[in-house]
């Protein structure tokens, strides 16, 4: 027989329900198809390119674990498509990729082939689960060997790194090391057994509502989803216990948020990473095209931010899959740009994601703001306007960028058309001035942490403010370049900002403690707007304090109710007011400099 | 465009891989992602190696970093194995 190949396909209607959110299952399951296509597509890259290295030690086994993979796709096609669609083995077999792409033979040493190697895990889960005999090599990572979708075999020291052999025969399945041998479960139905000594099964969660059911791998082991991040848990049961009630509530809400979108999810869904809360008490939380079907995270304090979480994963995730088909962002372009959500400069094709994410975010607090009562609706209030407004502007600056292809100026003029309507929604004035507060600071911090101008207009600059007329001065600098963290600057306005609103209690006995917050933000966050302004004023003079700078710029705009110019780019400001002051030995008047530049800068 | 395979030398199901290209906004084509999620066993192999090269090109640049495609709010990938984006 003849294999006739295609290729994965979306259709323009396709991509215009994608663009606002809407995952039919169609296009679900086109997705996913495509996704497992491209994993076994990797997998023979990573074939060939050994197989071009036939000294190569890694070879041998890459051959043995794929000829047991096939033989058991022979028999269970369905159980190797699980297998090699998991996570786990996208992010290994990318992985390698890389490396086999971008080293010499003579690099690929002992310590890649123990990574290579990791390819007989998925061959030996396969066979288990059907209960086909085989017997291959595999690595045992800080003496442990993680078979994806059935458990770990503890097989030597937490710190040592061995080969073991891993075999199913008439005697049954086992694992053995140098130093111990576990017996393994067999087939589909016994993969729980938890009675083996050394055995540890893989942990699930599950969550059902009204038909549609979660069932997603508790993954803390597999050595390649740790690489999501540093902070992953291993979790004791009364972790997963908890772990398991946040993710039903969650599922609950979402379920009742937009049951096909939780359809999806449930269907993309294979893996959840347990991540440690950082000491900063923020919620974490991480997708990687590379791994997917997995989205790590930290436990969120609650089932909204659980729901909201998952759902915002679940947007990465979908449109990751969307630029494997199709390429979405120009290869040209090696701009930065401004993400509203995040502290550092963002390439295009990253910010795409995070427009994509927020119009998540966005769509799951429009709805949930009413179902929330006080003090969670201003929260939910807050975070579907703040949601909206950024991804509503970013979605214009990448549109205007000219930097995307047609399926990516499709997708965002799908999303522009969807936030643009809902970015004309009523919320309260509480809300409204909350997320302005909070959008103006973030700009500020954001582009005095990252915006770098023009050095000779900003000596200009100077020069003209100390009425040196020899200096040639023609007019507004021009636009300054992105340099990412070219400033280090500290404040704790963003963090105070957002506790205000999500945890007004914190907030409040923050407020109260004198060792925590900085006198001025005291004053800025209670509205005292003319001391504030005093406050920040003196922090510039005597210290040159760069974050004082953004409390400066918000209390003169909470004293004057309206944007000033030089709001738009407050680094032309300080780097006027540092060269003025490198120049004379003294700090220039930060609020006659701020005028002046208004004024300079108006006039573009 | 049937290609001479190991499949085809073992004797196994044989192939046919249509290349099926998209075009980009910037008068450049890229390939398509091939459907071989059905494909049986050790039916790849008879894939043209320029198709495959070139898809592989595509999804992974040799300039491309893995954490490249690594998503995360609240700093959850910051300070291990190259992984902070």
């Amino acid at each position: 027989m003849v294999w006739r190949y295609g290729t994965h396909q979306l259709s323009e209607t396709d991509v215009a329900a994608l663009a606002i959110g809407d995952f039919q299952a169609q296009t679900v399951q086109v997705l996913r198809a495509a996704e497992l296509s491209k994993h076994l597509l990797l997998l023979e890259a990573v074939r060939r390119t050994i197989w071009r290295r036939p000294n190569y030690e890694g070879a041998r086994l890459v051959e043995k674990a794929s000829r047991t993979l096939d033989e058991v796709q022979d028999r269970a096609p369905e159980v190797v498509a699980e297998i090699l669609g998991l996570p786990h083995f996208g992010l290994w077999v990318a992985r390698c990729l890389f490396h086999l792409r971008s080293r010499t033979r003579q690099e690929l040493g002992p310590a890649w082939q123990r990574e290579i190697g990791h390819l007989a895990t998925f061959a030996a889960a396969s066979a288990l689960r059907i209960g086909y005999p085989f017997e291959l090599i595999v690595p045992a990572q800080h003496g442990r060997v993680v078979l994806p979708t059935l458990g770990t075999a503890l097989v030597g020291r937490p710190k040592s790194s061995v080969w073991a052999q891993i075999r199913l025969d008439r005697r049954g399945a086992v694992i053995t090391s140098p130093s111990r041998s576990v017996s393994l479960p067999t087939c589909e139905r016994t993969k729980t057994q938890s009675n083996n000594p050394g055995w540890q099964p893989a942990v699930e969660l599950e969550a059902e509502t009204d038909g549609v059911r979660l069932k997603v791998i508790f993954e803390t082991e597999d050595p390649f989803l740790r690489l999501l991040s540093p902070a992953a848990v291993k979790p004791s049961l009364p972790v997963k216990a908890i772990w398991q009630q946040r993710m039903e509530d969650a599922w609950q809400i979402l379920v009742g948020h937009d049951r096909r979108a939780a359809s999806g999810l449930a269907s993309v869904l294979t893996t959840l990473v347990p991540l440690r809360e950082p000491e900063s008490g923020d919620l974490i939380s991480a997708t990687s095209g590379w791994a997917w079907g997995a989205i790590a995270m930290s436990l969120p304090a609650d089932a909204s931010l659980a729901a909201e979480t998952l759902d915002h994963e679940f947007h990465h995730l979908m449109l990751a899959a969307v630029e494997d088909l199709v390429p979405l962002v120009s290869e040209g372009d090696h701009g930065l740009y401004y993400a509203p959500w995040r502290e550092d400069p963002r390439p295009a094709s990253a910010l795409l994601q995070g427009i994509y994410a927020h119009l998540g975010v966005a769509k799951f607090w429009r709805q949930r703001r009413r179902a929330e009562s006080p003090p969670y609706q201003l929260r939910s209030e807050v975070k579907f306007i703040r949601s909206c407004r950024a991804a509503l502007n970013a979605a214009r600056t990448l549109a205007d960028a000219d930097v995307l292809t047609i399926t990516g100026s499709d997708l965002i003029s799908g999303m522009l058309e969807q936030l643009g309507s809902w970015k004309c929604e009523r919320v309260s004035h509480v809300a409204d001035s909350t997320e302005v507060e909070m959008s103006f600071e973030h700009h500020l911090r954001w582009r005095l942490a990252h915006c770098q101008p023009n050095v000779s207009a900003i000596d200009a600059l100077a020069y003209a403010w100390l009425g040196d007329r020899n200096w040639p001065f023609s007019g507004p600098p021009p636009p300054s370049e992105v340099t990412p963290y070219y400033r280090r600057l500290t404040s704790d306005l963003s963090k105070l900002l957002d506790l205000r609103y999500c945890e007004p209690l914190r907030f409040a006995q923050l407020m109260e403690d004198e060792d925590s917050v900085h006198p001025c933000d005291v004053t800025l966050l209670t509205g005292d707007y003319a001391k504030a302004k005093d406050g920040y004023l003196q922090l510039i003079s005597a210290n040159g304090d760069r974050g004082a700078w953004v409390g400066l710029l918000l209390a003169r705009y909470g004293l004057a109710g309206e944007m000033e110019a030089v709001a738009d780019r407050p680094e032309i400001a300080v780097g006027a007011y540092e060269k003025i002051q490198a120049l004379t030995g003294l700090p220039p008047d930060a609020e006659g400099l701020i005028a002046w530049l208004n004024e300079v800068l108006s006039s573009a | 465009m049937r290609a001479k395979t190991a499949t085809d030398r073992m004797g196994r199901e044989k192939l046919h891989a249509r290349s099926n290209y998209i075009t980009t906004p910037h008068d450049r084509q890229a390939p398509g992602l091939v459907d071989v999620a059905t494909a049986p066993a050790g039916a790849l192999a008879g894939l043209e190696d320029s198709l495959l090269d070139a898809i592989v090109d595509r999804l992974l640049p040799v300039s491309g970093r893995i954490e490249s495609r690594l998503w995360n709010q609240g700093g959850a990938c910051t300070g291990r194995d190259g992984v902070d984006t």
